[in-house]
C-alpha cells in the first residue's frame, strides 16, 4: 500500500507540493495571528514569525522527501533540465550521439556475437536441463570429454538420472549427390555422427521431414541422413522434394547410399556454437560403416571418440547424476581394466567448461574487443573535447547557478546527467546496430557462414547499458570537474583562453588519441603484412611453381577394370612426357583437412597412440614439391612394401632422442617401415606444422585417386597436362589450379580478421582525426587574437603555423611515443598471427606512419589556414 | 531549556502527535501549540520536524488530512486519526510505557 500512495504522490506532484506550501504558509499566518493576539504589533509579529519559521523551502523539501527520495526528485529535475538544454543544442547533441552510437555499437556488436557463441546455451529445447559429460582427470592429465562407444552404451542403458544420454562425433565426410543427373557433384562436408536418440532427447526442430530416430542407428537399418538448412540450399537449391532423395556418403569404395529423411530448421547450426557448423547428420552406426578402419575401432572400450550429453530427469540434481554416472563408469571400466576418476557435468554454455578451450577463438575475441574498446576510448576523447568546449562556453551559466547557491556536486551531477542522457540514446541506437551489423559484415565478407541467431538478449542489453553509462562518466566527468573548479567567482571571471587546466586536459586527450589510433592501425597493418608474408615466405616446399589438376571421372568409366586400364595408360603417358615428374596425391598441398590416423611405436601400448595426419602421394611427389630429405629417401611406389616417409615433427614425437630412420611404426594396426624423414614444411596448411605420415598412393590402394600434382616452371604446362589426360580419354574433366590458391582458402578467416582490423583501425583513425582537428581548431580559435597580433607585427604564414604546432608539440610527441610502445606490445601479442614476420616489421609501421601523417596534415593544415585568414584588425577589436 | 524533538526517543514525536489527535482534530500549528501547552513548554516542536512527521503518518495511513477553516477563518489542513492510527497509538503507547519503565528501573537501580 505504501508504494501505491508514493506513486499517487508522484503523479499528483504539483498539487502535493502546492498543498505543502499552503499548509506551511498557514502555519506562519497562524503563528502571526497568535503573536498579534498577545499584543505584538503587526510588523513585529510578521518579522518574528518569519524568523521562527526559518527556511520554509527547506521544510517543504524535507516534508516532501518523506514521499519521494530527494535524490530521485532532483535526478528527475536534472534529466528534464538536461533534455531541454540538449534539445536546444541539436548540433552538439547529434554529433555526440552519432559518435557514441558508432563506438558503443561496434562494442555491443562484438559482444552480441561473443554472447551468442560463448555465453548462450545450446540451441535445443529447454537447454537448462541439458548437461555435458566430462571425465574428471587423473592426477596429471587434463579433463577430457571423449568416451568410448561401449561405455556410452552402458551409461545410456543404465543411468536413471537422465531422460536420455546422447552421443555425437564430428568428422568430415564425402557426400556425392545428384548422381546420374546434370547437377551431380561431390563435396567434403562437416558431419555430425549422432546416436539415434539425439534428435528426440534434445528436441531439435526440423524444416522438412523428420529427425533421426533410435531405430535408424541400428547397423542393419536402411541408411538415412539429415541435412542442414544451409546444405539444403547449397546443394539442392532449396528443393522441397529433397526428402526421400538418395545421396552417397563416405570414403571411396565403401561409400553407402543413404536416404535424406529431413532438413534441420533454418539457423540451427549444430549444438555446439563453436564447432564448424555440421551440415550433415548421420547415425553413428552408419558413420562407422562408411569410414575406413573404423567399424571395429568404434567398438573398442579404450577408443574414446564420442562426446556425450544428456537431459537430466525432472528433479535430479547435477551432483546426484554425477554420483550415479561415476558409479556406473567404475563398474564398466573395471570390467575392461580401465581407470575411472569420476564425472563432471557442466551446462551447455561453452564458456567456463573444463578442458580444451577454443583458445584461438577466445583470443580473437579478446583482441578485437581490446581494439574496439580503444575505439570507444577515442570516441569518448572526441566527445570529451566537445563537452569541455561546451562546459567552458557554459561557464557564465554555471557561475550564475553557483552564486545562487548551487553546490559544486549538484552542478557536476547536472552535467553528468546530461551526459548519461546522451549515452543512453546512443546506447539504444547501438543495440539496434548490434542486432544487424554482425550479420551484414559476415554476409559481406563470407557469404557461406550461417550465424547463430543474434537477437540481443537481456545480457546484451545490460552490457550496452553498462557501456553507455561508463562512457558517459569517461567523457563527462573530467570536463564537469574542470568547469566547476574554483567556485562561482573564478568560474565567472576566468576566460577559457587563459585557462591552463583546460588546455592541459585537451593536450592529454590529443596525446591519448594519437597513441590509440597509432596502436589500432599498427595492429591492422601487422596482420595484413603477416598474411602477405605467407605468400612470399619459405613454406618448406615449392608452392609457387606447382599446380594441382583435379580429374573428374565420369560415371561410365568408374568400373574398376576400365579405370585401372585408363590410369595405367595415363601413368605411362606421364612417365615419358616432358612434364614428368607428375605425382598422384590424395589431398592437395596446403589443404589442412584432418585426414588422419592413429600411430604408435611397436613397443608402446595401444593406449599411447597419437593422431597424425595422413598424406598419401606417389613417389614422384617428393620431387614435384621439392621436399628436402633430412635422412633416408623416398619410398618405392608399391604399397605392399610397407614403406613410409615421416616429417621431422612426427619423428621427434615418436623417437624424441633417437634416429627415426629404419624404425618400425604402427599406423592404424599396420606395421610400417620409416625409409625417409623430410624436413618440416607447411605442406598441410600454413597455420601450424603437424606430424605427417606419407604413404605411396597407387591405383587400388584407395581411398581416392583423382588429383595430379605437377610443376609449372615451363610455360604452358597446364595446357599440356590437360591435353595429355584428355588424350587418354576425352571424357575426363580436368580442373587446374595453382597450389598457392590453397593458401587463400586456408587463410579465409584470417583475411576476414585482417579486414575487420583495418575497418576498426580506420574508424579509430577517423575518430582521432576528427578529434585532433577539433582540438587544433579550438586552439587556433583560442589564439585568434595572438595570431592577429603576430600577423600585424609582420609574422609570416609559416611562423604562425609553427607557433601553433609548437603549442601542441608535447601532445603530438608524447602520443606518438606512447603509441609506438603500445603498438610494439600489440605486435608481440599478435605474434602467432604473423607467420614468422617480425612484430617490429618496418614496412608495417611505415604504412601506418604515412597514414597518420596524412591524417595529421588534414587535421592541422585546415584550421591553420583558417587562422591565417584572420584579419589582424578584426581579431584585435573582437575582444 | 526547551527540548527540541530530535532529543526525543525515535518515533516518540509521531506517538505524541497521534495522542494529541486522539482527543480531537487539529491543524499543524494547533498540534504544535497543544504539544507545547501540555508539556508546560518543555516540548517545542519545530516545523522542520513536525511536517515531515505528519507526512510520514499520512504515508502510513495513520492519519487523514482535510482542508477546513481555522477559528480565525484561515484555510488550514486538519488532521484526523484513522482506525489504523488508533490501533497504532494503542500499540506504541504500550511499547513506549514498557520502554520508559525499563529505563526508569535501570536509572534507579544501576
Amino acid at each position: 500500500m505504501r508504494w501505491l500512495r508514493r506513486l499517487w504522490a508522484r503523479t499528483k506532484y504539483r498539487r502535493h507540493d502546492a498543498e505543502l506550501r499552503e499548509e506551511i504558509e498557514t502555519h506562519r499566518r497562524l503563528m502571526e495571528d497568535d503573536l498579534r493576539g498577545r499584543g505584538w504589533s503587526p510588523e513585529e509579529a510578521r518579522r518574528c514569525a518569519a524568523r521562527r519559521m526559518g527556511n520554509v523551502t527547506l521544510q517543504r523539501e524535507s516534508a516532501r522527501g518523506v514521499w519521494i527520495a530527494p535524490w530521485l526528485e532532483s535526478l528527475w529535475q536534472d534529466a528534464r533540465y538536461g533534455a531541454r538544454s540538449l534539445w536546444k543544442n541539436p548540433g552538439f547533441s547529434a554529433t555526440t550521439v552519432v559518435t557514441l552510437a558508432i563506438a558503443i555499437g561496434l562494442n555491443v556488436s562484438l559482444f552480441n556475437v561473443f554472447n551468442a557463441v560463448a555465453l548462450r546455451g545450446w540451441d535445443v529445447e529447454q537447454p537448462g536441463d541439458v548437461v555435458l559429460l566430462h571425465n574428471r582427470p587423473d592426477p596429471d592429465r587434463r579433463f577430457t570429454d571423449r568416451f568410448s562407444f561401449p561405455e556410452y552404451e552402458y551409461l545410456r542403458d543404465h543411468a536413471e538420472s537422465f531422460v536420455g544420454i546422447v552421443a555425437r562425433e564430428r568428422d568430415p565426410v564425402w557426400i556425392r549427390y545428384g548422381e546420374g543427373t546434370a547437377s551431380a557433384g561431390e563435396e567434403g562436408v562437416q558431419a555430425s555422427a549422432v546416436s539415434g536418440n539425439f534428435f528426440d532427447v534434445l528436441g531439435i526442430a526440423m524444416a522438412l521431414g523428420r529427425g533421426l530416430a533410435p531405430e535408424d542407428d541400428d547397423p542393419s537399418a536402411p541408411a538415412v541422413v539429415v541435412i542442414s538448412h544451409g546444405l539444403w540450399l547449397r546443394l539442392f537449391g532449396g528443393d522441397p522434394a529433397v526428402v526421400g532423395r538418395s545421396v552417397r556418403v563416405g570414403d571411396d569404395g565403401i561409400a553407402a547410399p543413404a536416404t535424406i529423411v529431413g532438413v534441420t530448421r533454418r539457423g540451427f547450426a549444430g549444438v555446439e556454437p563453436t564447432d564448424a557448423d555440421p551440415e550433415l547428420f548421420l547415425p553413428l552406426s552408419l558413420m562407422s560403416r562408411v569410414e575406413y578402419d573404423s567399424a571395429e575401432e568404434a567398438q573398442r572400450p579404450f577408443e574414446r571418440y564420442v562426446q556425450l550429453s544428456g537431459r537430466l530427469a525432472p528433479g535430479v540434481s547435477r551432483d546426484r547424476a554425477e554420483a550415479e554416472l561415476g558409479a556406473l563408469s567404475r563398474n564398466f571400466r573395471d570390467s575392461v581394466q580401465l581407470e575411472s576418476h569420476g564425472f563432471l557435468l557442466t551446462g551447455t554454455r561453452p564458456i567456463g567448461r573444463p578442458g580444451r578451450l577454443e583458445g584461438e577463438l577466445y583470443l580473437g575475441f579478446a583482441g578485437f574487443s581490446a581494439a574496439l574498446l580503444l575505439v570507444l576510448l577515442l570516441a569518448c576523447g572526441n566527445v570529451g573535447s566537445l563537452q569541455l568546449a561546451r562546459a567552458l562556453a557554459r561557464r557564465r551559466e554555471i557561475a550564475v547557478r553557483m552564486s545562487l547557491g548551487a553546490g559544486r556536486g549538484r552542478i557536476v551531477r547536472q552535467v553528468l546527467t546530461e551526459a548519461a542522457l546522451l549515452s543512453l540514446v546512443a546506447g539504444a541506437v547501438a543495440v539496434g546496430l548490434a542486432s544487424i551489423l554482425p550479420d551484414v559484415v559476415l554476409r559481406f565478407l563470407d557469404g557461406d557462414s550461417e550465424l547463430p541467431p543474434l537477437d540481443p538478449d537481456g545480457v546484451v542489453l545490460a552490457f550496452a547499458l553498462g557501456l553507455a553509462l561508463l562512457s558517459s562518466l569517461l567523457f563527462a566527468l573530467a570536463p564537469a570537474l574542470r568547469a566547476t573548479r574554483g567556485g562561482a567567482t573564478l568560474a565567472y571571471e576566468a576566460r577559457a583562453a587563459l585557462d591552463p587546466g583546460g588546455r592541459r586536459l585537451r593536450s592529454w586527450l590529443l596525446a591519448a588519441q594519437i597513441a590509440l589510433s597509432l596502436t589500432l592501425l599498427s595492429g591492422a597493418s601487422l596482420l595484413t603484412r603477416g598474411l602477405d608474408h605467407v605468400f612470399t615466405a619459405d613454406l618448406g616446399f615449392d608452392a609457387h611453381d606447382t599446380a594441382v589438376a583435379q580429374l573428374t571421372v565420369p560415371e561410365e568409366l568408374r568400373a574398376p577394370s576400365t579405370l585401372a586400364a585408363l590410369i595405367a595408360e595415363l601413368d605411362a603417358a606421364l612417365e615419358t612426357s616432358p612434364l614428368s615428374p607428375v605425382a598422384w596425391t590424395e589431398v592437395a598441398p596446403l589443404n589442412p583437412v584432418r585426414l588422419a590416423g592413429q600411430a604408435r611405436r611397436p613397443d608402446q601400448p595401444e593406449t599411447r597412440r597419437r593422431l597424425v595426419l595422413h598424406r598419401a602421394m606417389s613417389r614422384a611427389g617428393f620431387d614435384v614439391l621439392d621436399l628436402e630429405f633430412v635422412a633416408g629417401g623416398p619410398y618405392s611406389d608399391r604399397r605392399d612394401t610397407g614403406q613410409v616417409v615421416v616429417n621431422e615433427t612426427l619423428a621427434r614425437m615418436m623417437w624424441p632422442r633417437e634416429e627415426a630412420l629404419g624404425r618400425e611404426i604402427v599406423f592404424q594396426d599396420e606395421t610400417l617401415n620409416v625409409v625417409g624423414v623430410v624436413r618440416d614444411s607447411y605442406l598441410t596448411g600454413v597455420i601450424e606444422i603437424e606430424p605427417v605420415l606419407h604413404r605411396p598412393l597407387t591405383f587400388g590402394s584407395a581411398p581416392r585417386l583423382t588429383r595430379l600434382l605437377f610443376r609449372t616452371d615451363r610455360s604452358g604446362a597446364a595446357d599440356e597436362l590437360r591435353a595429355l589426360v584428355q588424350g587418354v580419354d576425352t571424357r575426363f574433366e580436368v580442373a587446374i589450379e595453382p597450389v598457392t590458391a590453397g593458401i587463400e582458402r586456408t587463410l579465409g578467416s584470417r583475411r576476414f580478421s585482417a579486414a575487420l582490423a583495418w575497418a576498426i583501425g580506420g574508424i579509430g583513425m577517423g575518430l582521432a582525426t576528427v578529434g585532433v582537428f577539433g582540438v587544433f581548431a579550438y586552439a587556433v580559435e583560442e589564439r585568434r587574437r595572438e595570431v592577429g597580433v603576430r600577423r600585424a607585427l609582420g609574422a609570416r604564414a609559416g611562423d604562425v603555423v609553427r607557433v601553433l604546432l609548437a603549442a601542441n608539440r608535447w601532445s603530438i610527441g608524447a602520443g606518438l611515443a606512447a603509441g609506438t610502445l603500445l603498438s610494439m606490445g600489440a605486435g608481440f601479442a599478435l605474434r602467432s598471427y604473423l607467420f614468422g614476420l617480425s612484430p617490429l616489421d618496418p614496412l608495417a609501421y611505415l604504412r601506418v606512419m604515412l597514414l597518420l601523417a596524412l591524417a595529421a596534415a588534414i587535421a592541422v593544415v585546415v584550421p591553420s589556414l583558417r587562422a591565417l585568414r584572420v584579419d589582424p584588425m578584426a581579431a584585435l577589436q573582437s575582444d | 531549556m526547551p527540548r527540541s524533538p530530535t532529543d526525543l526517543l525515535p518515533g516518540t514525536l509521531e506517538l505524541l502527535i497521534l495522542r494529541v489527535l486522539a482527543s480531537g482534530n487539529h491543524h499543524g500549528y494547533g498540534i504544535a501549540q497543544r504539544l507545547q501547552q501540555l508539556s508546560d513548554d518543555v516540548l517545542q516542536v519545530g516545523e522542520s520536524s513536525l511536517y515531515p512527521a505528519l507526512q510520514r503518518l499520512l504515508l502510513n495511513g495513520d492519519v487523514d488530512a482535510e482542508w477546513g477553516l481555522s477559528e480565525n477563518n484561515r484555510r488550514a489542513r486538519y488532521y484526523t486519526l484513522t482506525r489504523a492510527g488508533r490501533g497504532r497509538l494503542a500499540g506504541e503507547r504500550a511499547a513506549f510505557e514498557t520502554k520508559v519503565a525499563a529505563i526508569q528501573r535501570v536509572l534507579q537501580t544501576a
